[in-house]
């Protein structure tokens, strides 16, 4: 039998971590937070193992930085593909503020996957400079990626699902932190994530002046810094993009480039660093791949409110447009 | 799987019910022998093949060695199993060092080659589970001890889950004992257990990652300039993290252990309340200074030979605990420091150690702070990256003026960074003379209830860190 006061300090003690818990909860819900999954590289992982599994169903790796992740929803493209009798598993591989050529590189070098790639990039992000940026991901899954690993995330990410105490940001400590800077409570975040990796940025909860100001400055800044490459140059270094692309055509698998709708001055940058006829046509006409852009698509032409990333809102009205012009060029 | 990982908890309450209620001990150790193949192979199963392969030859060696008719041929057999040991220590853990020096030794005479990458990746705890099958492989040879028949036994102990990748490193001996003898789960040890659990886990998550990490990972950074207080908090910062992270880990291996009915012993005991160099190694990694001396210290000929030969087995034995580390040099500079600052302290007492003024109390607090900020000192080459970056930490914590210094901003992370390091230097201070956790039952209840639910609600509230237990990378 177990010493009386051992079983009263493990009943009162696991009473007050359960009621401190709880009124931790309710009082940041009561302040209007929300549990939201936090993404990660592990949760990137997970993701990644899936793309190499075998088909039926189709395995549609959504690869691009943040235009993907909070731009397309794999839900939405799942259901719309299913209606035209079409067993798709969209796989969210994008990830915010990282462009995306590593991770097809890697795709292509695996010879397990022979699904369909989706690469949201602009022709900056096929700068040869940049290729490395998801770099990090791909090493962290073919190193670390474990079972034992992959547990892990699925029980965090249910936890982060439903407790606003598995964020990071509401550590007890990092809390304690932002209350000795007199920093306030943590920034109410207007972009959310769900756990197949796919955010959204709900511009009503936000400044939408300041972060389209602060997002064309950024832009204005980079350009002088990382002055693009000749139009010849960067066409030569493209050519292994499209060794890359081969490879997985050889397969029976397709790619599919994209470039993702940007407006105003976003798109006014982009088109004086990288002219759309010197770089992206050139490309498209040794591409092995169908090479969208969303100028010429008008039901993909959508609003962006901070020049670069739609609105939580038209996620889905931009994944069905993708998905009926894909269908339509015959790539599904 | 780490301790601090939910698929340790998820395992945990799988094992430990079906172990519990078991009757039979043969059982229960099939249950805790494949439990452990488990945890471990969670990580890459294919490294469970390398255990395997290390467990059932030296276990096989052993009972060679054991049953050789002459010396030669147990010689033989010894030096077969030590060999198949070091070699795939050697490979795994120091080949592409050994490959990078020589590529540097060759460039310094004029001759350049393209450096290689070998791409071989450390297989967890492979210094942890080595030492302790060398260690067996000795003492059946010394006939310390005979070798088990039972290969479920050795296997138990080799792969024993609470210490099998990052130790308290243990000899046959002692595990053995507890092997041959059924375990009996009591309800008051798997609370107490528990509770060590908590502990290591509050350690760890609260201590090393979200008090310590920050400043440390800062004052760290490459292409940070530290001056001399920004380095001087980063060398503390580190050696309370480090003391977090891997007392932390000991503590909680220590007390699943105990839920389990095991003894394990003890590897950290207030290392920061020591007076002197000497005394923290008999507080700091015990099980592993404990190895040192038995299986490299004492052969080389620990003091026997003559004061001089002494000084270098010392210091010998503290470059190899270095290497043991890492394979990289400022992890060997950081042995060979503590082997200096143990002559020093060797020296030193041998011409003043008789004052009476060393055993005045304030004079002795004074001491420790000062063995602390030596282990500070040297710990900054076991945290840098590189020689070069660790020298330059230490050139500014010993005053030399660092052009274009940063400024460690007096913020959150700072704050909560000195008042960690002073409530963990009191706690130190206070444990320093209470032996292992037999205080805790000890205390009054409500005490108890009360530390147990801070830690706890503290380790629930701290999620979002990932950061790997320090000693997993050895």
């Amino acid at each position: 039998m177990m010493n009386t006061r051992w079983l009263l300090t493990w009943l009162l003690a696991a009473a007050i971590t359960i009621g401190g818990w709880l009124a931790f909860e309710i009082y940041w819900r009561d302040q209007g937070y929300r549990p939201t999954v936090m993404d990660s590289m592990d949760l990137w992982s997970l993701n990644r193992a899936r793309a190499v599994k075998s088909a039926p169903p189709l395995r549609v790796a959504l690869l691009g930085a943040s235009r993907i992740q909070y731009g397309l929803s794999p839900a939405v493209f799942r259901d719309e593909a299913r209606a035209i009798n079409l067993d798709a598993d969209p796989i969210m591989l994008a990830v915010n503020g990282h462009y995306p050529l590593a991770a097809l590189r890697d795709l292509a070098m695996d010879e397990k996957f022979t699904g369909l790639a989706i690469v949201g990039i602009d022709s900056r992000g096929m700068d040869k400079r940049v290729w490395d940026m998801q770099e990090k991901h791909v090493r962290q899954y073919h190193h670390d990626w474990s079972p034992s690993r992959e547990v892990h995330r699925r029980l965090l990410t249910y936890a982060q699902q439903h407790a606003i105490a598995a964020r990071p940001d509401f550590a007890a400590v990092t809390l304690g932190k932002r209350m000795l800077d007199h920093q306030g409570p943590p920034y109410k975040d207007y972009v959310t994530f769900d756990r197949d990796r796919a955010g959204g940025t709900d511009y009503r909860k936000s400044d939408i002046a300041a972060i389209r100001n602060a997002r064309v400055a950024d832009l204005r800044k980079y350009y002088p810094l990382y002055t693009p490459p000749t139009p010849e140059a960067w066409l030569s270094d493209s050519r292994e993009v499209v060794q890359w692309v081969e490879k997985i055509n050889a397969r029976g698998g397709k790619v599919v480039i994209y470039r993702e709708p940007v407006s105003g001055e976003h798109i006014e940058l982009d088109e004086a660093n990288f002219p759309r006829a010197s770089y992206w046509d050139k490309l498209a006409a040794i591409m092995p791949a169908l090479m969208l852009d969303f100028r010429d698509y008008p039901a993909l032409n959508i609003d962006t409110p901070d020049t670069s990333h739609i609105d939580i809102k038209d996620i889905d009205r931009h994944t069905r447009a993708l998905l009926r012009i894909l269908r339509l060029k015959g790539v599904l | 799987m780490t301790f601090d990982s939910l698929t340790f908890a998820l395992f945990l309450a799988i094992v430990f019910p079906i172990y519990a209620t078991l009757q039979s001990w043969p059982a229960r150790k099939n249950v805790l022998l494949v439990a452990s193949c488990v945890f471990y192979g969670s990580w890459n199963p294919f490294f469970l093949l390398l255990l395997a392969f290390t467990t059932v030859f030296d276990w096989w060696a052993a009972q060679r060695i054991h049953a050789a008719a002459n010396l030669r041929t147990r010689r033989l057999w010894f030096w077969a199993a030590i060999t198949a040991s070091l070699t795939l220590l050697g490979y795994f853990k120091y080949a592409q060092f050994f490959a990078n020096t020589a590529l540097e030794w060759f460039a310094l005479v004029g001759v350049t080659y393209q450096p290689i990458d070998l791409g071989i990746v450390l297989p967890l705890g492979i210094s942890f589970y080595t030492f302790e099958s060398i260690s067996y492989i000795v003492d059946v040879y010394k006939k310390r001890i005979e070798p088990t028949k039972s290969l479920r036994d050795y296997g138990l102990f080799m792969t024993f889950f609470p210490h099998l990748v990052a130790g308290p490193i243990m000899r046959f001996g002692d595990f053995n004992a507890q092997t041959v003898t059924p375990r009996v789960v009591t309800a008051d040890a798997t609370a107490l257990g528990a509770y060590m659990l908590v502990g290591g886990l509050f350690l760890k998550i609260v201590g090393a990652d979200h008090v310590f990490a920050p400043i440390s990972d800062i004052v760290f950074a490459a292409d940070y300039k530290a001056g001399f207080v920004a380095a001087w908090a980063g060398a503390f910062s580190f050696s309370m993290q480090v003391y977090c992270d891997f007392a932390g880990y000991s503590l909680a291996a220590l007390g699943i252990a105990k839920m389990f009915g095991f003894h394990l012993p003890p590897n950290f005991e207030s290392p920061f309340a020591s007076v002197g160099i000497a005394e923290l190694w008999t507080r700091w990694h015990i099980s592993l200074s404990n190895w040192l001396r038995d299986y490299v210290f004492n052969p080389l000929g620990h003091y026997r030979k003559g004061r001089v030969r002494g000084y270098i087995n010392v210091m010998i034995t503290f470059a190899a605990c270095g290497f043991w580390h890492g394979a990289a040099w400022h992890f060997i500079a950081w042995g060979a420091l503590h082997g200096a600052f143990l002559v020093g302290e060797r020296l030193l007492k041998e011409s003043i150690g008789g004052w009476k003024i060393w055993a005045v109390q304030p004079v002795r607090w004074l001491l420790a702070l000062l063995t602390f900020a030596l282990f500070s000192l040297a710990v900054v080459f076991f945290r840098a990256s590189t020689l070069t970056l660790a020298w330059e930490r230490v050139t500014a914590m010993l005053g030399v003026e660092i052009k274009d210094a940063a400024t460690l901003a007096w913020n959150a992370d700072c704050k909560v960074f000195v008042i960690g390091l002073v409530v963990g230097l009191t706690v130190q201070a206070w444990l320093k003379s209470r032996k292992g956790w037999e205080w805790l039952p000890a205390i009054a209840w409500p005490w108890r209830v009360a530390l147990l639910s801070l830690m706890s609600l503290a380790i629930v509230l701290s999620p979002g860190k990932t950061n790997a237990f320090i000693y997993f990378q050895f």
